[in-house]
């Protein structure tokens, strides 16, 4: 008798989460009497999920501590805390901006370009400059 | 014991030891479903406390529809998908093309016997597309039924079957060595 492995592999997958009809049982039931390599794929199936479920077993570390420390902590620090590098990064494009704004408005990036020192009538930069 | 709703009652009304009965009592079953989606310890255990710290800032909108355990579970998952996302914009922005090298667990040179088991799942897990390995941590390592498993993931019955299928399939395929 000709076993289609492909199905029988397919129907041994959902045997093991599910019941199969009545004939597929007793199509799947023969082909594994038959097949030693299918055997051999329930067999490594088997041992697969004994592994998977032995992942649910790795003990967890203790958080309940450092959760209640993080939930108590005040909101305001929190969510400060939480925006700081987002506002840092603003801030920083901001700057570069400014930066490009001054230097394409004035042509230079000199301290008399940023300060708008240049753009003063010699008398007031004199009085700017004294004061 | 109390009950979850009488925890979660007094949760609610500021009551900290109630709060940490509840993370104690499903820490080992987020951490489980963390460290089968993310397979890194380190990782697992930031996102763990995350699960629980924004369940805390939820927990006047938990309406109790699903178990506890389901919404911590869901909770969980979303979570662990956005961190592997945020994994790969990282990798991809540190131009590191090649495939973290941790995940290469078919070296040919590498016995079984050389190999801890546990660590070589736990790669094994992270080769998955994220769809199937949820269904794998959810059925396989936390034990939830096909159903559960479906109401979770907020997906239909059939398409829990046939990913959990594929999954185990492809998870085979790559496991044959230490199987």
């Amino acid at each position: 008798m000709a076993i289609d492995y492909d199905k029988m592999k397919d129907l041994l997958i959902r045997s093991l989460d599910g019941p199969l009809d009545t004939a597929e049982a007793k199509d799947l039931a023969v082909a594994l009497q038959l097949s030693s390599e299918l055997r051999e794929e329930k067999r490594q199936l088997l041992a697969m999920r004994e592994l998977l479920k032995g992942m649910g077993n790795i003990p967890a570390p203790n958080i309940a501590d450092a959760v209640i420390e993080e939930v108590q902590s005040p909101l305001l620090s929190r969510q400060l805390s939480h925006m700081l590098p987002r506002v840092a990064a603003a801030c920083i494009l901001l700057l570069i901006g400014g930066i490009l704004g001054i230097y394409f408005s004035e042509g230079s990036l000199s301290v008399e370009a940023i300060t708008g020192v240049n753009e003063l009538p010699p008398e007031d930069v004199y009085t700017y400059l004294n004061y | 014991m109390e009950d979850d709703q009488q925890l979660l009652a007094k949760a609610r009304q500021g009551d900290e030891h109630s709060f940490r009965c509840i993370v104690q009592k499903y820490e080992q079953a987020v951490y489980a479903t963390t460290i089968g989606m993310l397979g890194n310890t380190a990782d697992a255990e930031d996102i763990t406390q995350e699960v629980f710290i924004r369940f805390h800032r939820s927990l006047h909108q938990f309406k109790g529809e699903a178990s506890l355990g389901t919404y911590l579970t869901r909770i969980a998952i979303n979570l662990s998908i956005n961190e592997q996302k945020k994994r790969k914009r990282r990798r991809w922005m540190s131009i590191q093309r090649t495939e973290s090298p941790d995940l290469q667990i078919s070296d040919p040179t590498q016995s079984p016997e050389r190999s801890d088991l546990q660590d070589a799942l736990k790669k094994a897990l992270q080769i998955l597309e994220p769809d199937f390995r949820s269904v794998l941590v959810l059925r396989l390592v936390d034990g939830y039924s096909v159903q559960e498993t479906a109401e979770i993931l907020q997906l239909p019955m059939g398409t829990v079957a046939s990913r959990l299928a594929r999954a185990q399939k492809k998870l085979q395929e790559i496991l044959k060595q230490w199987l």
